[in-house]
């Protein structure tokens, strides 16, 4: 066993070691330990490089506040870099290795950087790199070289992550003593409690401590109060951290089911929570501050509370000489735990007179070496380690020995999820510290964070929140059982800031992990950046993964010093979400590939792939591109398919298309409402083509309107459009005419629909049906089970069949069956967008873009000039001025292919439009293509050149009429 | 998990969309009020699903024929998946923002979302629940369904 582990004691299971590597090196720990306590019982300080200068970085606290010890865990898509040593709880073949140094940890050749640190103050690249201009880039090879922290792993993560919603009455943050009072005061109450805490054990600052609660040692107190939790119905999550507080009482939480790195045991690594909350309690605690003075930074230099918290938790001695460095009487109740704990405190150094310091401190430093009052570190010594401190006692320059520094620097309490919510904060001048000033109905800060000092006075505001919440949502509150907590010396305040050292030191730290020092901030103070936020920026101070949980108060601190100002008057930096990292893997939970999005199949989608089709997405549906029937190209498949329908019989699947039911005695009145095109005249049993405007005037969808009864109609919607239409729908029923008594809902799903199209079409039919009644154009026929019009896209003779899902196999395979008889085929998108370009018809995306007006699009004749919505804006006079962009038809002038999205230019070299949509005409012939060419009808017979930069394609097109392929209709008859 | 929630296969029951007009203002008093569901004499579940419109699931009752009524037979329309086991609401609500938990008993009803898809979610007993989903879905939303009964 390692000098550093200590022989009993500690929350460790000393008989489950747990092997693990670090650089490579095979070392061990114990069950119960984290990583940074088994490499610190290992006597392992040295374990990181900082930011900027290389330097050698130790373990500097034991919990999320950790600026150095930042190490990549795991291998391939499990490696996670940047993750703090004190945030991993050690498992069995964990991989750890340091990050930021080349070529080794013990000898890191940048390290060089450190010695030339006098050429790199704050800001010195906004100084250095403006000149020469054209050594830029070289400048930017160097800096992206040598910037960032930590490697990001190369390979697909290969677990799942999980979310989870939840509603709780109170959601309490921090099981310290605090937010255990207020958790079991509010469960026992009756009331919903999630209770949380980021550590994988409750307890908080009392896990570290030596306090005695109801005269047994604290952590057996946790454990009952956090079965009492549980007992009380509160669901209690540890290792899980709140990571954001956001609007109407939400959080955000991360729970780790498994370590970084580790293979999950269960089904999933992580899951992220969103609480609801009816109520926030934080009792987040307080982080401690480490001390300013000369190279403050060594390995070895510790926060006070987290030598003790390695020691009483972990059984962990930060060295084997330790100088232990008080700032307040409160940090002597650590000196205590660590002495109990048998570590060996060689000097205890205090700034304060002996007369200043309580009683019961002194007779807890008379325990230690040495007790060195009136005296203040000024420097630390050593180089990879510390190996003593540089004092100053009454003007008298002197060392001491040791091998470690336990600094206590005062505590900051932990406001950030207060602030996520902009909750207001107010500086306490005497402590120096800032605290949640106002309380909502909905977050309450309570105990630390909170500015409460002892344990005891924690657990009381814990619990009074808590019962207060318990009232207020009309519960009686329980009694607070009043543990007794002997604490002697819990009545002192820790929160204090130390006065730091005169001076502009460049070795002292404040922000550890991006090197800020000391002479960084007063520097960025001379040169003019004097509010906090530029202080941020210009020195980076707060930044990184810790986002300066140690760092922001003594920088704003020292900020304020150069400025003769309070930090009240200069105030914080924005908190913001997250508290902690969290992985992109959690937030995108198990919302990626295949779950990314949902796709949509059609009631006949298995008869589909069975005939060969291969799929494309229309939105989130899957349709038919074409059939791959004879190992056809999809050029080749989709001149067949169409050719099919132009000579004999086509068969498509159309269940996407939107069918929207409006029925009730106002439905012919909103229906002439939604609409452009009139439809008041139809007639019971027809359809009609019928465009719907926006508000705005353009043209939004089009579709066809049929009468299935007196009061009774079918609108059919684009398959993007749907919802869209639906919404429009809605609305006009419900704002603009909420005295229609009318029903709409979307029964696409309610029909499958197929689309017989051909001259062979009405044959297909009979044969599969039987006998069918002739239908003119635009005839509807309903019966309960199916539904058929003659209406037609693709400028045939056809028929829409609706029929009910589960018939809609049947049907499918007799059409196909029926039309391969007739010479026929199946059709896919590919041959119907074909189809409809030649024939002229316009599409949603590519004509209807929403920046076309119905005249644009040469559907003027389906505009009536009875009221309608979007009626006003299109008699906007810009919607009929010369110029605009309208439809027109394009035909290749040699043959070649039109490319799609290409503009129009024309012979003086302007654009005059583009191509919206292209294809082969098989009725006509020869490529064809529809675009929005400006005044393009009065452009007929004029040859431009579609000109695709993309596709490095220039071809000649002849402007003509959008309807290509029997423009006089005789194929619908 | 998989043994504290079972999930059926995917169903698609006969289903009548029943939407009440103004004139059955005065008929609709006894029908399950916004968050509700019954069961009918005749077995079937009438479900509110939104303002003023039902569900009728199952059964063959000529409820839609009643004056100021419009009943739409949406038969195939909607994919079921029946939920049960008393983890339940834990699984749904691992990807569904609703409260499961308070004031959501048997016979309750709600529309919501499970992760990208709308649901409706009809609770036929303490322990069990049928989550309607639109057919085209129906497949994806019982993978999804599926895999959360494995994570929750």
């Amino acid at each position: 066993m390692s000098a550093y582990r200590l022989a009993d004691g500690g929350a460790i299971d000393r008989d489950r070691v747990v092997r693990f590597t670090f650089n490579g090196r095979a070392m061990s720990g114990f069950s119960g330990d984290t990583l940074a306590s088994a490499l610190l019982g290992a006597g392992v300080m040295l374990v990181g490089r900082s930011f900027k200068r290389h330097r050698p970085r130790g373990v500097l606290s034991a919990g999320p506040e950790e600026p150095n010890a930042l190490v990549g865990v795991g291998e391939g898509g499990r490696f996670e870099p940047n993750t703090q040593a004190t945030q991993i709880r050690l498992y069995p073949d964990l991989i750890a290795r340091s990050q930021n140094h080349w070529p080794s940890l013990g000898f890191d050749a940048l390290a060089a950087l450190d010695a030339a640190s006098a050429l790199f103050p704050a800001g010195f690249y906004y100084k250095t790199f403006k000149s020469p201009l054209r050594a830029w880039p070289l400048y930017e090879r160097v800096i992206r070289a040598l910037a960032g922290l930590g490697e990001p792993p190369k390979l697909p993560d290969p677990d799942s992550y999980g979310e989870r919603f939840a509603h709780a009455d109170v959601l309490v943050v921090g099981l310290g003593p605090a937010g255990l009072a207020a958790a079991r005061a509010a469960a026992e109450a009756g009331l919903r409690v999630i209770a949380v805490e980021q550590d994988f054990r409750p307890g908080g600052a009392l896990l570290a401590a030596a306090t005695r609660i109801n005269g047994a040692p604290s952590d057996l107190f946790v454990d009952q109060q956090a079965s009492a939790l549980r007992e009380a119905g509160a669901r209690v999550l540890t290792r899980t951290t709140a990571f954001g507080v956001y609007d109407h009482g939400l959080v955000g939480l991360v729970e780790r089911l498994a370590e970084p790195g580790q293979t999950p045991s269960g089904a999933i690594a992580q899951r992220l929570w969103k609480v609801r909350a009816g109520r926030i309690i934080l009792a987040a605690g307080a982080i401690e501050r480490p001390l300013t003075f000369a190279d403050n930074d060594r390995p070895g230099v510790m926060l006070a509370h987290a030598g003790a918290a390695y020691a009483q938790r972990y059984a962990v001695a930060a060295g084997r000489r330790v100088l232990f460095v008080a700032s307040s009487d409160a940090d002597y109740a650590a000196l205590d735990a660590l002495l109990r704990c048998g570590v060996s405190v060689c000097a205890v150094i205090d700034p304060r007179e002996m007369a200043a310091i309580a009683p019961p401190a002194r007779v807890i430093a008379a325990r230690a070496g040495e007790h060195r009052t009136e005296t203040t570190v000024i420097g630390a010594l050593g180089g990879a380690r510390v190996e003593g401190a540089r004092v100053r006692r009454r003007g008298v320059d002197g060392t001491l020995d040791g091998d470690a520094m336990l600094v206590a620097g005062g505590w900051t309490p932990t406001i950030h999820l207060h602030a996520h919510m902009r909750g207001a904060l107010a500086y306490d001048a005497a402590r120096g510290v800032f605290l949640p000033q106002s309380e909502t109905d909905t977050v309450r800060a309570v105990g630390a964070c909170a500015g409460v000092a002892s344990t005891a006075q924690c657990w009381r505001d814990g619990w009074r929140a808590g019962a207060d919440a318990a009232r207020a949502l009309g519960r009686s509150a329980p009694d607070d059982p009043s543990p007794e907590i002997d604490a002697p010396l819990d009545e002192h305040d820790g929160f204090a800031l130390p006065i730091p050292p005169r001076g502009a030191d460049k070795q002292a730290f404040v922000d550890f992990q991006n090197d800020v020092t000391m002479a960084d901030i007063a520097l960025a103070a001379r040169e003019g950046y004097r509010a906090v936020e530029h202080l941020k920026r210009y020195t980076t101070l707060g930044m990184g993964a810790d986002q300066g949980k140690t760092s922001n108060l003594i920088g704003l601190h020292a900020l304020a010093a150069t400025r003769e100002a309070t930090p009240g008057s200069i105030g914080l930096t924005t908190y913001r979400p997250p508290f902690t990292p969290v992985t992109l893997s959690a937030l995108a939970h198990d919302q990626t590939g295949a779950n990314l999005e949902p796709t949509r199949r059609s009631p006949i989608f298995d008869d589909l792939v069975a005939a060969g089709a291969v799929m494309q997405t229309s939105g989130l549906w899957l349709r038919p591109r074409y059939f791959a029937t004879h190992g056809e190209t999809l050029h080749e498949a989709a001149l067949h398919e169409a050719r099919a329908v132009r000579t004999a019989v086509g068969v498509a699947d159309a269940s996407t298309l939107g069918k929207i039911e409006i029925a009730g005695p106002d439905a012919g009145a909103l229906i002439d409402l939604a609409y452009a095109t009139g439809v008041r005249t139809l007639q019971v049993g027809k359809a009609r083509y019928a465009v719907m405007l926006n508000d705005d005037g353009f043209v939004y969808d089009d579709g066809t309107i049929w009468r299935l009864g007196a009061e009774r109609y079918l609108a059919t919607a684009s398959t993007a459009r749907t919802a869209g239409v639906l919404q429009r729908l809605t609305f006009l029923r419900d704002v603009v005419a909420p005295h229609y008594d009318v029903d709409v809902f979307d029964a696409t799903e309610a029909w499958a629909a197929l689309v017989v199209a051909g001259p062979r079409a009405a044959d297909v039919l009979r044969a599969t049906l039987g006998d069918v009644p002739p239908m003119a154009p635009q005839a509807v026929v309903e019966t309960p089970a199916l539904r058929i019009a003659r209406i037609s896209y693709s400028g045939e003779h056809a028929y829409e069949l609706y029929c009910r899902p589960d018939a809609a196999s049947a049907l499918w395979r007799n059409l196909h069956a029926a039309a391969r008889a007739a010479q026929g085929a199946l059709y896919g998108l590919e041959a119907l967008e074909w189809l409809r370009i030649e024939k002229g018809h316009v599409a949603v995306g590519a004509e209807i873009d929403g920046r076309t007006s119905a005249t644009d699009l040469g559907l003027k004749a389906f505009i009536k000039k009875a009221p309608h919505a979007g009626a006003r804006a299109a008699q906007r006079p810009a919607f009929t001025a010369e110029g605009r962009w309208r439809l027109v038809g394009l035909r290749s002038a040699y043959g070649a292919d039109i490319p799609e999205g290409a503009p129009l230019v024309d012979d003086a070299g302007e654009q005059c439009g583009r191509v919206t949509s292209s294809g082969f005409g098989v009725g006509v012939g020869g490529a064809v293509a529809l675009g929005l060419m400006r005044d393009g009808p009065a452009h007929h017979g004029a040859i431009v050149t579609a000109a695709s930069a993309t596709r490095r394609r220039h071809v000649r097109v002849r402007v003509g009429p959008s309807c290509a392929y029997d423009p006089e209709g005789a194929r619908l008859a | 998990m998989p043994e504290r929630c079972a999930l059926s296969a995917p169903t698609y029951p006969n289903v009548m969309r029943i939407a009440a007009l103004r004139a059955a203002n005065a008929h609709t008093a006894d029908w399950p009020p916004p968050g509700r569901s019954a069961t009918l004499p005749d077995g079937a579940r009438l479900v509110w699903c939104a303002p003023r419109v039902w569900l009728r699931i199952e059964g063959n009752a000529a409820l839609d024929a009643a004056e100021g009524f419009i009943g739409s037979d949406i038969t195939g329309s909607l994919a079921c998946i029946r939920c049960s086991g008393r983890a339940w609401r834990d699984m749904v609500q691992s990807a569904c923002p609703l409260d499961l938990d308070k004031d959501f008993p048997a016979d309750a009803s709600a529309s919501s979302v499970f992760g990208h898809f709308t649901i409706l979610i009809d609770v036929v007993a303490a322990d069990a629940a049928d989550l309607y989903v639109s057919r085209s879905y129906a497949g994806d939303f019982a993978h999804a369904l599926d895999a959360a009964r494995h994570r929750a």
